[in-house]
């Protein structure tokens, strides 16, 4: 099965901005530059993946799109609002939700709880709520609850919903941080290698998730070394080498181009 | 040093299975041996299996089947810290020296298991071989540049004389002309009659300085040859990228 994006091939721009757009973002560490001028835009519905060999910094540009860092030059456009200086809570409230490549839960926490964790803007966090509105407080809880409960099935875990998340495998950690962020109704999800250090059948329920939210209309941002899995996916991918933006293109039109083959391989300085 | 096939076996592994979780296994059953004096590079793209493999034979990570040996010798169940008295040295790819104590002190450190006697000329022997980190001993480790600071790490590696040297990855995070460097160093070292297992992400340059290479991937040997030949080789990017690099002949 093909994302919808792999199939006809379409960024889903539109005629509405690209939900995430980032223009000539550069970060710098010290002497390392290890995000150098990259440009970078994911279009509404589309399913786009990153690739690019150890080092080229792409889990850099995520921190960068997610608000985890801040872009030492350049725009980061949300939805056509430049949020470049503003944090990850800034842009989580502008749809746009990531995973990371290794999930930590809170271990002691039931993993019910864990996918809680991921709502936003509910009354009971405002202590005075609490006493002027407590019906309110209480139906929004119950809300919040009955969701998480449909995100656990979604993602299968309901049956370890009473269980602390420190029990879960890597596998079901990943499905579990995706049941977290889908709490907050993310646009746009940005997945960290989700098939890393995951059992071939987990793998599977996690393609099969990835491709079930692309369908809802969600715009998906894949960073994956396993290019059989970006290829079934995304019918666009970029290459980053050294911090740039080496090409960009369909997934085995990519992984022929002599410049992708050179980078994987040690050729770029 | 390129070692002929007539040379003894100097590390295999049969049928490694091993991994951080029993139900999760990196490495999936590696057939695997290095000749005396060979320099052997094992390549695979992100997630091969490679660094696991190597902490594996280092004692590092659970081996949960299959079997290790050093020369003739089992070293499957072996602790990791007697490896180097069976002359196993491994050099992590990260946290390889103490950052906080000076450069003589880092060799005198690992120099701590050879007899009493013969440390100090162990450590003249290093010094001879390493003359950067000769000329300042006093200098603390953490101030040494990334390239000096592999250098360190492979003398700490080298002060017990190990027939066997395993390296991860040292050219991770060092610039070209740095990574030529340790490369050429390592050359030398193995001229001297130093097995070399090489974990290396930097294909073209792991290449170079190698007599074989193996491919990982998916913790499977999927492809192995001399380093020559597969310096030329499609497949190699192939097995790196997940696509065919040309099409088949007509």
């Amino acid at each position: 099965m093909q994302s919808a994006s792999a199939l006809n091939g379409s960024t889903g721009v539109g005629d509405h901005p690209p939900l995430i757009e980032a223009r000539e973002v550069t970060k710098q560490f010290g002497g390392l530059r290890a995000v150098d001028g990259m440009s970078i835009s994911l279009g509404r519905g589309e399913m786009l993946g990153l690739v690019g060999p150890n080092g080229a910094g792409k889990t850099t540009l995520f921190n960068l799109l997610a608000g985890s860092l801040k872009p030492t030059a350049g725009t980061i456009r949300i939805a056509g609002n430049d949020l470049s200086r503003e944090g990850s809570e800034r842009r989580i409230a502008h749809g746009v939700g990531r995973t990371f490549q290794i999930p930590r839960p809170f271990p002691e926490m039931t993993v019910l709880e864990n996918v809680l964790t991921g709502g936003r803007d509910q009354a009971g966090e405002h202590i005075w709520m609490n006493f002027l509105r407590p019906g309110h407080v209480a139906a929004q809880e119950r809300a919040a609850v009955d969701k998480a409960r449909q995100l656990l099935d979604f993602v299968t875990l309901s049956p370890l919903e009473g269980e602390p998340a420190r029990v879960l495998s890597g596998g079901q950690r990943k499905l579990l941080e995706l049941a977290r962020i889908l709490m907050a109704d993310p646009q746009a999800i940005l997945l960290d290698e989700p098939a890393a250090g995951v059992n071939p059948t987990l793998l599977e329920l996690i393609i099969d998730r990835v491709l079930e939210l692309n369908a809802q209309g969600r715009s998906i941002l894949l960073i994956e070394h396993n290019m059989e899995m970006v290829s079934r996916l995304c019918g666009r991918v970029v290459v980053m080498a050294g911090g740039r933006h080496l090409t960009e293109g369909p997934p085995a039109e990519v992984a022929r181009n002599p410049a992708v083959v050179e980078a994987y391989l040690g050729g770029v300085a | 040093m390129m070692a002929s096939l007539d040379q003894p076996v100097a590390l295999s592994t049969r049928g490694l299975v091993a991994g951080y979780e029993r139900d999760l296994p990196i490495v999936r059953g590696v057939d695997f041996a290095v000749r005396t004096g060979e320099l052997v590079v094992v390549l695979g793209p992100n997630g091969a299996g490679k660094s696991t493999f190597v902490k594996a034979i280092a004692g590092l990570v659970p081996i949960h089947s299959g079997a290790a040996s050093l020369g003739a010798n089992d070293i499957t169940t072996v602790p990791a810290h007697q490896k180097i008295r069976h002359g196993l040295a491994f050099v992590p790819q990260t946290e390889n020296i103490f950052a906080t104590l000076s450069i003589n002190d880092n060799l005198l450190l690992a120099a701590n298991i050879l007899p009493k006697e013969k440390r100090s000329r162990r450590v003249g022997d290093l010094y001879a071989m390493f003359p950067d980190l000769a000329a300042r001993p006093s200098l603390r480790a953490g101030q040494l540049s990334g390239g000096q600071r592999q250098m360190l790490a492979v003398a700490r590696a080298l002060i017990v004389e190990p027939s066997v040297l395993i390296l991860d990855e040292p050219s991770a995070g060092l610039s070209p002309k740095i990574v030529a460097e340790v490369f050429a160093k390592l050359k030398a070292i193995n001229a001297t009659g130093v097995t070399i297992i090489l974990v290396e992400q930097n294909v073209k340059a792991a290449l170079a300085i190698a007599d074989r290479a193996v491919i990982l991937v998916e913790g499977v040997v999927r492809h192995e040859g001399p380093a020559a030949t597969l310096a030329d080789d499609p497949v190699v990017a192939e097995l790196y990228l997940g696509v065919r690099q040309k099409a088949p002949a007509a």
